[in-house]
């Protein structure tokens, strides 16, 4: 595999901590990442997503947002290696269908970009559990407080140099 | 003259006034809304059978967004629908949101209007800015915007016709609805097989079925030939952040024009596909069974803002927008019972009133006076126009008598009017006129569209005037528009490429910001048709903006005078064609009619399953809502 490393942010603008996932990109993108690293804003329709995995065929993948799964405390983060496995042609069907209306949603993106293997083995996701879903900029506490660990997560799993303090 | 509502007339010179001896020409006496009479009527009604009626809801139409929400009242007896309410389900709060910002924010903000075309609202708004700063673009700043818009169209286009309104009329779907037209297809030939290669009607109404048929993942595919269009032109799509007043931002090159001809060769075959395909859908349908002609159908009644500018014609100032606008390659105009009434921008800017009386908002002109009795030019407007309107959010329960949705209810001289792709091929076919090229001719009653020779030959497509505006018509003339698109596409790269060898390559010109008051309006058109965005700023910041979209008019509910909106227009009187049982039925028809409209929310199938309503937080298409 030649490709590059691709992170990822999917984030809903303007949604406090629903927009972790955008912001988190805007604030590490400017920091020092290994050649190979791209950092994208990902937060647009699921079958857009597909589009641009296809065009740069990345050899990782790591997705980071935030997901409200309401099990966790607000803050959790969920590291995860993605089952690659699709799910059923229906949901696809549904999830692509909502997406092309214009829906972000990271779910949507995973079930879409799976169904059409647009995803390489080492694929991660990091989910935060929300807090604070109202419209407005800014983090809530305890997502604010994920934002050094999800970046040192990112960072191992790019295989990054941690900078020094 | 073409109000007949408004008191509105018109000198010798065709300035407008208000005519005289009126006391309050905008007077509104509200009627009580026109509900379905449960219960019959008249002589012999009390030994009447009551109708076996079934209430039937649509919501959310999006599966968990919950968007869009569509209650319907079925006649099983007549098998038809003879009521419906559209309902708007999410408050969208751009205008609040603007008020006292940099009149520039509204680009970007405004952009996230739509999730499926944010670049019409960033072009949009540039347009108003401009306006208002008293600036206008390069000729060829304007021809990129076009070009830009023209890949937007082939996002847009290919995903309701492939992805959302396609799947309507595959066998996987008409099998469970109506299985006998599967067997009639099965052993129909489609006429126009030997452009897009499928030999039967069977063959074709596979090719549409999801995830599967190779017409949805063509669809599929296009988008992204649509996306790279628009990112040449625009450096970035989705919500492009290049659109500026005076032009775009964008750096252009020789290989920016000669990428965009490439991919716009790509569209031509694909174009053609497209015109054959939903021929032999439509025909099929409607030879099968003609009572197809009266799903979705409602009276002909369009408003188009017009889009695509001459870049000679186009002077960013309202004082000459009845010029420019005539210039467009899609014309504004304004259609009452088939027949154009006028094309001027300034008639269809002063005729748009919106009401909130079955709105979740307050009416902003009790007790105010109206910032503006006159547009800039000095015709009337109403005090519920665009720019004398304040959004004043009340949320609170549905009742269809009174509030039921977050939509307004926007009309043009007091009635009901629809707008959408092919009402901007109407307004062009029945004005009869184009720009001298060698792509597109207006004949009056029509569009002859010439797509040059790609994979497929050269071939002339003809659009006709349809005698009925309804569901399968309003998808007929979306497959045609992309042809009409792309024959504009090519207008404008030709002229974009001999403005560049001209050496004439300025794209923007600069600007400052004014601190004086003004008032401006962007005219332009989405993916779906209308498009306006009305700004009033002073001091440097934003007063008030308004945004009225494509789906705020066709998803509308009641306006005051009791007149139902047009999704609710198109729905009533639907007959239900499904060949099933009436528990079995499946509302297919109600679904095409609603989709047919291109709806801004994602019109999916799910039907109340009595499950109730999920309810997340989205970042979504909030088109129709304020």
């Amino acid at each position: 595999m030649t490709g590059p490393v691709l992170v990822g942010g999917v984030g809903l603008p303007w949604l406090r901590d629903l927009d972790f996932g955008t912001q988190f990109i805007v604030r590490v993108e400017s920091e020092s990442w290994p050649d190979d690293v791209i950092l994208e804003d990902l937060s647009y329709a699921a079958h857009r997503v597909l589009h641009r995995l296809q065009e740069i065929v990345p050899r990782k993948v790591v997705l980071v947002g935030a997901m409200p799964r309401d099990v966790d405390p607000p803050g959790t983060i969920r590291c995860y290696t993605l089952d690659l496995t699709p799910p059923p042609p229906e949901e696809v069907h549904e999830r692509l269908t909502e997406a092309v209306g214009g829906i972000i949603d990271l779910d949507h993106t995973l079930a879409v970009v799976r169904h059409w293997h647009a995803l390489p083995e080492d694929t991660t996701v990091i989910e935060v559990e929300p807090a604070d879903r109202s419209f407005g900029l800014g983090f809530s506490e305890p997502v604010e407080a994920a934002v050094e660990e999800v970046l040192r997560l990112v960072r191992q799993k790019v295989g990054a140099i941690e900078p020094r303090t | 003259m073409c109000f007949k509502n408004l008191p509105i007339e018109f000198d010798l010179d065709g300035n407008a006034r208000l005519r005289d001896g009126i006391d309050d020409p905008y007077a509104v006496t509200v009627a009580a809304p026109k509900e379905y009479v449960r219960l019959p009527d008249g002589p012999g009604a009390t030994s009447a059978a009551p109708p076996r009626l079934r209430d039937w809801s649509i919501d959310p139409v999006t599966r968990v967004a919950g968007a869009l929400a569509v209650h319907t009242v079925l006649d099983l007896d007549k098998r038809e629908a003879v009521e419906a309410h559209s309902q708007a389900m999410l408050f969208r709060g751009y205008e609040v949101i603007l008020k006292g910002r940099d009149p520039r924010d509204a680009i970007d903000i405004s952009s996230r209007a739509c999730g499926v075309c944010g670049g019409v609202h960033s072009t949009v708004s540039a347009l108003a800015i401009e306006q208002a700063f008293g600036i206008c673009p390069p000729p060829l700043g304007v021809l990129v915007r076009n070009l830009g818009e023209v890949g937007e169209m082939f996002y847009d286009h290919p995903l309701h016709l492939g992805l959302l309104a396609g799947p309507d009329y595959s066998t996987s779907i008409v099998a469970v609805t109506n299985p006998e037209l599967v067997t009639l297809a099965e052993r129909t030939p489609a006429r126009h097989a030997d452009v897009h290669g499928f030999k039967t009607m069977k063959d074709l109404m596979d090719a549409l079925n999801p995830l599967t048929g190779k017409i949805y993942l063509e669809s599929l595919e296009y988008t992204r030939v649509g996306r790279i269009m628009c990112m040449q032109m625009y450096g970035k799509y989705p919500h492009p952040s290049t659109l500026v007043p005076g032009g775009v931002s964008t750096t252009i090159s020789t290989s920016s024009f000669n990428e965009y001809y490439t991919q716009l060769g790509k569209i031509f075959d694909y174009c053609k596909v497209m015109a054959a395909t939903w021929d032999d859908i439509a025909d099929f349908f409607l030879e099968a069974n003609p009572e197809y002609e009266r799903v979705g159908a409602r009276p002909t009644n369009l408003i188009q803002t017009g889009i695509w500018d001459d870049p000679e014609a186009y002077d960013a100032t309202y004082a000459n927008c009845n010029e420019w606008g005539d210039k467009r390659w899609a014309l504004p105009g304004i259609i009452l019972d088939g027949e154009l009434r006028t094309t001027r921008l300034t008639d269809i800017n002063m005729g748009v009133e919106e009401f909130v009386e079955h709105s979740y908002y307050d009416d902003w002109t009790v007790g105010t006076t109206p910032r503006f009795a006159a547009d800039p030019l000095g015709n009337p407007i109403s005090p519920y126009h665009a720019w004398n309107k304040e959004t004043i959010p009340r949320p609170q329960g549905k009742n269809f008598k009174e509030k039921y949705s977050w939509d307004c209810a926007p009309r043009w001289d007091r009635q009901v009017m629809e707008t959408g792709t092919y009402g901007r091929m109407w307004t062009t076919a029945l004005a009869g006129r184009t720009p001298d090229n060698p792509f597109l001719e207006s004949t009056g009653d029509g569009l002859r569209i010439v797509l040059p020779r790609h994979g497929l030959p050269e071939m002339e497509l003809n659009w006709k005037v349809p005698r009925t505006l309804n569901a399968l018509e309003r998808n007929r003339g979306r497959a045609y528009a992309m042809g009409f698109t792309a024959a504009i596409g090519m207008n404008c790269i030709l002229k974009a490429f001999e403005y560049w060898r001209n050496g004439e390559t300025a794209v923007s010109v600069p600007y400052k910001v004014p601190k004086d008051e003004r008032v401006a309006v962007g005219f332009w058109e989405a993916g779906r048709g209308f498009l306006t965005h009305h700004l009033h700023m002073d001091g440097g910041k934003i007063v008030n903006y308004q945004i009225n979209t494509p789906s705020t008019w066709n998803a509308s509910p009641r306006d005051p005078f009791g007149n139902p909106g047009p999704y609710e227009q198109a729905i009533v009187g639907t007959p239900i064609l499904e060949s099933v049982s009436d528990e079995n039925v499946k509302g297919i028809d109600i679904l095409r009619a609603i989709r047919s409209f291109d709806p801004c929310m994602p019109c999916t199938t799910h039907m109340d399953t009595g499950r109730g309503v999920i309810v997340r937080e989205v970042n979504s298409c909030g088109c129709t809502l304020e």
